[in-house]
């Protein structure tokens, strides 16, 4: 069995299947038990690893060859598989509760093997290219069904499009840069191309404003499914660009560089959020933020702890915005929008769904004993050993992100008519909400909880972990 | 050791607790075990004193390089002084609670006052920052997660979300001063050093939680109307906070910092004490309470005097246990009780001896303020002390009359008990010259109290509206203020998000990324 | 290829993406990228086989197609005044021309960067990317949106003949833009107030 077929080419395949699918429930169950198994083997029966089953030797092969182009999926390959579909199974899951979501899960089942793909190519100018694919036949999965599209989905396709030819560019140039890394000129151009490029790819200031845009008009689900996996798989191919080239990983302008855009990308995102009306775009605007903590966190100058904490960051992400996507979803189908008039009042009709919006919208602003607190102080601490001021900068995101969390809680908490509370939420709902909710104070007490082992770390980024 | 005692008493406690609850048994079974959980409690955490300092090993998360601080705790003496009051306190409710049956028994609230106790008490065990931050967290969620329970209309929920936000800036900008400690390695303990900018974080940290500040907003904010768990809730989470000041108090602060600090903190004791004598009813006036005993551990620590400012922490939870507790008033009982507070007019080898051994600046012009706030402070307790109980006493079946005053006595019980073992040398002289203002000022209360007793009588009947008082007008003003700029900044972001967002969005991205590179380029 | 046709075909493609720009009428529009296609197509062949330059412009052209087709199924028609004469469109050729000045300007800093690269080439390269850009920074209504970045993409396409002639690479690009051309016929089938 070859690894790339299993993880890449399978699930776009099974997604092709699920369309001769019509029941929604049938369909999200399907994708949710394929995700599970595709993420039971990645973390069992990793690729390029022998095992033995009833005395069979057996081994994921590593590589598969497609018109001259190589996609590899090694060992250290496990844990981009282990979070694409470990979150793809609990997002399929969670899709039960929602309604009309046939076409999205296929799709982005379809997407996760894309995203795997684009893990896997070499050379990394493919990523690029798959990447845009993905992104492509997701705008058909991000329409509202029996809705016409706004102009925050026209925005996404832009973003995703310009994204492609700086990196095809950066590419190229790289190619130059690699042959004489002592012309700083190309070193230059390439830096900037890709800069670009990945801005564009990352989402980052200024080019997120198609996420609260695209808020408005989707189900926030959906923005959830695109904002936490195009920029981590972004990020990952990224990484592995730095760790490729010497001259990139060894930069020290680079890495400065991406403390500046993730501290703008944070104290923006945080401060737009902070003056929102609409939960909607609430959610989009701290979504976007958590690229930002992901690029302060590999800023590091340390970068073994850069890579730690950023690996580190991933988890509660998934867990807060998978609660919050949940809840935010169910609201948005019961209140029939997210504005502040909208939602007037719905804390007592639906006290779970908005605990479940005020407990991850606490988590992103930092509070104690949820999720992401350790390690975003944890953050704060390294940055302020490095940078006084940087650390004071950052700070000021979580002030913006808890005025956000507070004022959006305390617009489902105001009515005119007020008439007790009263829960109207299925038990299912409760007790997923309840569940996500123990597993966001567990990941806040116990951060280091399925923390991937160091050595996988730096097995994945070899050359930047042996930098220190 | 004894600490694992107590904690495990705690968690025994509440499993039983809870299984009695679930299993429907008599509450008499479930109140009895919760008496005796807490007295054993309150009797593990005396037995502390043999084994001061200890610190149980501390929970590192992993990776170590990634997070900065472990989650650590410190018994020393500060610590046991909150502590065995807060066992108190939750002996004195338990103990008392038999009289407040006019919803029926509440094993429930047992439960949560039980739980909440050890909350605080592991957070004023908090060795760091870090520790403490989550302390504060875990009480103010439980906090708010009861208010809304106990909320009945739109308003009181906002209030509720009002109060936690205020609580939770003021628990941020201590993880924030926790942070800057990072760099100079004392990460791991409250050790300032010369940083001022720490200390005032810490103080600020402090004075949010308290509600110092804002005050306006934490008064008009202030849902608490209950008396048992509700006075466990107030009363903890303000020692709590305190817990903090007291860690500060050994810092230097710097002499331009004192000089704006010192008559803000005297201002806000004055008033606040002020209030808390003569707005009518104790759980009315209870914020103001909170505040005026804040403002007097504060000073403390600005004066360096650490052992003070926990001195008012206790008092704190003590007096303000009994105030608050105090529900079905008998003339006896009430003189007695007010008998006690002269326990905490700094008289030589009593425990608020140690309150006024401090070097304030300026320390003719405000040592007199900070007096004068305490004895508000005290006449304020005596008088509510005579004021109409809630309940009948001759109601009340005769076991719970008898249980209700040693629940009561309990508490200024534990004030004598720490005056005579509380700490090396604590049974100290004092401050002589504030010893003797005192008493001559509560003696002549007292006669008056006795001989006149129109004056006394026309203190209490004193009736004022505070919110319409000249203070909270200006204060909500500068409200007001905030809330037109919040409004100005909301369209600002309108406006600009209507700009990146709308037909042209695109083009000002664009130009937003030229400026960013010529930035870059030119730096 | 001559140097003199390199000209023409610049020439070509700066009126057919101004002409882009400055016209709203879809058909006009269709007409003109298929025009920038073709003279595209002569620019390529300066370092790539006819057969790759031929895919490209048949691609680029597929893509038109998809864009023409879709816009006679729902029946389409354009806003009152379409084709007057307004202030806009003056805005918008001032603009362009503004951007054009500009990279005449700077020709020989950005020259520097593809060394390789002829005067012609590189102009309509940069021509096609910057009157894209604004292209799709002056209207967010689909088809002029898809017009736009299927502009900027062949504008990097002519950038990138000079440093990469993998066939893979030029497939998967036809591929990119005849799908950009699919998502907007199926935006254009959803789009509110077609």
């Amino acid at each position: 069995m070859n690894a790339p077929l299993l993880w890449f080419i399978l699930p776009i395949v099974v997604a092709g299947g699920l369309f001769l699918i019509q029941n929604d429930k049938s369909v999200s169950i399907l994708a949710g038990f394929f995700s599970l198994i595709l993420f039971s083997v990645a973390a069992f029966l990793p690729p390029d690893t022998p095992f033995t089953i009833l005395t069979v030797a057996f081994k994921f092969e590593p590589t598969l060859q497609f018109f001259g182009r190589v996609f590899s999926l090694t060992h250290s390959d496990k844990i981009p598989l282990m979070y694409v579909y470990g979150f793809g199974s609990f997002w399929f899951f969670c899709t039960l509760a929602y309604n009309n979501s046939r076409k999205a899960v296929i799709i982005s089942l379809a997407i996760l093997g894309i995203m795997i793909g684009a893990i896997a190519v070499e050379p990394f100018l493919y990523s690029a290219i798959l990447l845009e694919i993905a992104a492509l036949i997701a705008i058909p999965f991000l329409v509202r069904e029996g809705q016409t599209f706004g102009r925050g989905l026209v925005r996404f396709l832009i973003n995703q499009t310009l994204g492609l030819p700086f990196i095809l560019l950066a590419g190229f140039l790289l190619s130059g840069v690699e042959a004489g890394p002592d012309d700083l000129a190309i070193v230059l151009q390439a830096m900037l191309m890709l800069g670009l490029g990945f801005a564009f790819l990352l989402s980052v200031f200024p080019f997120y404003t198609w996420a609260p845009m695209l808020s408005e008009e989707i189900e926030p689900y959906k923005l959830a499914f695109i904002l936490l996996t195009f920029p981590l798989i972004s990020l990952l191919i990224g990484l592995d660009f730095i760790d490729k080239y010497a001259w990139l990983r060894s930069s020290e302008i680079l890495f400065n560089l991406l403390q500046v855009v993730g501290l703008i990308l944070i104290l923006s995102a945080s401060i737009w959020a902070a003056f929102q009306n609409h939960l909607g775009r609430i959610f989009a605007f701290s979504l976007v933020s958590s690229t930002g903590y992901a690029l302060i966190a590999l800023s590091s100058s340390d970068h073994i702890l850069g890579l730690e904490s950023f690996f580190l960051l991933i988890l509660p992400n998934l867990v807060t915005f998978g609660l919050w996507s949940y809840s935010i979803t169910l609201l948005d189908e019961k209140t029939n929008g997210l504005w502040k008039e909208d939602i007037r009042g719905a804390a007592y009709k639906y006290p779970y769904i908005s605990a479940g919006i005020a407990f991850s919208g606490l988590t992103v602003a930092g509070i104690p004993l949820l999720a992401m607190f350790p390690i975003k102080v944890a953050i704060w601490g390294t940055l302020a050993v490095e940078q006084t001021t940087s650390s004071t900068l950052y700070g000021l995101a979580f002030i913006g992100f808890f005025i956000a969390s507070a004022r959006s809680f305390s617009a489902m908490l105001a009515t005119n008519t007020f008439t007790g509370w009263k829960s109207n939420e299925t038990q299912n709902q409760k007790t997923i909400i309840l569940l996500l909710v123990v597993l966001l104070i567990l990941l806040g007490l116990f951060p280091s909880l399925f923390k991937p082992s160091l050595d996988l770390i730096i097995e994945m980024f070899p050359n930047l972990a042996q930098l220190n | 050791m004894y600490l694992l005692i107590t904690f495990l008493i705690f968690v025994i406690t509440l499993f039983l607790l809870a299984v009695f609850r679930v299993s429907k048994r008599p509450f008499g079974v479930s109140w009895v075990t919760a008496a005796l959980g807490s007295i054993s409690i309150l009797v593990s955490i005396f037995l502390w004193q043999m084994n001061l300092p200890y610190s149980p090993p501390a929970i590192s998360w992993n990776p170590a390089d990634v997070f900065h601080s472990p989650i650590a705790f410190q018994a020393d003496t500060y610590s046991w002084l909150f502590s065995l009051s807060f066992g108190g306190l939750l002996c004195a409710v338990l103990l008392t609670s038999p009289i407040r049956t006019a919803n029926g028994f509440q094993p429930s609230s047992w439960i949560a006052s039980i739980g909440f106790t050890g909350l605080g008490i592991l957070t004023v065990l908090a060795a760091n920052p870090l520790t403490l931050a989550l302390g504060w967290a875990a009480m103010d969620f439980a906090e708010l997660i009861n208010l809304f329970r106990l909320s009945d209309s739109p308003s009181a929920s906002r209030s509720a979300i009002s109060g936690f936000s205020f609580r939770i800036t003021g628990t941020f900008l201590a993880i924030f001063a926790g942070v800057l400690m990072i760099p100079t390695g004392q990460e791991n303990s409250f050790q300032v050093g010369s940083s001022s900018l720490i200390a005032l974080l810490f103080l600020f940290s402090a004075g949010l939680r308290l509600g110092v500040i804002p005050l306006h907003i934490t008064l008009r904010t202030d849902p608490g109307q209950r008396r048992g768990f509700g006075t466990i809730i107030r009363l903890i989470t303000a020692a709590s906070s305190m817990i903090l000041i007291v860690r500060i108090a050994e810092t230097t602060l710097s002499q331009s910092l004192v000089f704006w600090l010192v008559p803000f903190v005297a201002a806000t004791g004055i008033f606040s004490a002020w209030n808390w004598l003569t707005i009518s009813g104790e759980l009315q006036a209870r914020p103001f309470f909170i505040i005026a005993v804040g403002a007097l551990s504060i000073g403390a620590s600005i004066g360096g005097n650490a052992l003070g400012s926990a001195v008012w922490g206790v008092t704190l939870v003590l007096y303000g246990g009994i105030s608050f507790l105090y529900s079905a008033h008998k003339t006896n009982l009430s003189v007695l009780l007010a008998a006690t507070s002269i326990l905490l007019i700094g008289l030589p080898f009593t425990f608020s001896a140690s309150a006024w051994i401090g070097t304030l600046p300026l320390s003719v012009l405000y040592t007199p303020l900070f007096i004068l706030t305490a004895l508000l402070v005290i006449l304020g307790f005596v008088r509510h002390l005579f004021e109409h109980g809630e309940i009948d006493w001759q109601q009340l079946p005769v076991w719970a009359q008898s249980v209700y005053p040693i629940g009561l006595f309990l508490l200024p019980s534990l004030a004598v008990v720490m005056s005579v073992w509380g700490w090396e040398g604590s049974q100290a002289f004092g401050n002589l010259f504030v010893s003797i203002a005192s008493l001559v000022i509560f003696m002549g209360i007292g006669f008056l109290a006795w001989k006149g007793r129109v004056v006394l009588n026309s203190i209490i009947n004193i009736k004022i509206d505070p919110f319409s008082s000249l203070f909270f007008k200006f204060t909500d003003a500068i409200g007001t203020s905030f809330q037109q700029l919040a409004e100005v900044l909301v369209a600002l972001f309108k406006t600009l998000s209507n700009l990146l967002e709308g037909d042209g969005g695109l083009l000002w991205t664009m130009v937003f990324i030229i400026l960013i590179l010529l930035s870059v380029r030119g730096s | 290829m001559p140097e003199y046709i390199q000209w023409i075909s610049t020439l070509l493609l700066v009126i057919t993406s101004f002409g882009i720009l400055v016209d709203l009428e879809w058909k006009n529009n269709s007409a003109l990228m298929a025009l920038q296609y073709f003279a595209t197509f002569f620019l390529l062949m300066v370092f790539w086989p006819i057969n790759m330059s031929g895919s490209f412009l048949i691609a680029g052209w597929v893509s038109v197609l998809i864009i023409v087709m879709t816009n006679q199924n729902i029946k389409r028609t354009d806003g009152p005044n379409i084709n007057t004469f307004s202030l806009e469109k003056l805005f918008r050729l001032f603009t362009g021309g503004l951007v054009l000045l500009i990279i005449i300007t700077s020709y020989s800093n950005i020259s520097n960067w593809f060394p390789s690269a002829t005067p012609p080439l590189l102009i309509s390269s940069l021509n096609l990317i910057f009157v894209g850009f604004l292209m799709i920074g002056m209207s967010q209504k689909i088809d002029r949106v898809i017009f736009g970045l299927l502009t900027i993409m062949t504008g990097f396409e002519i950038a990138f003949t000079q440093v990469d002639n993998s066939v893979l690479m030029l497939a998967l690009l036809c591929l990119i833009l005849m799908s950009i051309s699919l998502v907007g016929s199926f935006l254009m089938n959803n789009a509110e107030g077609k």
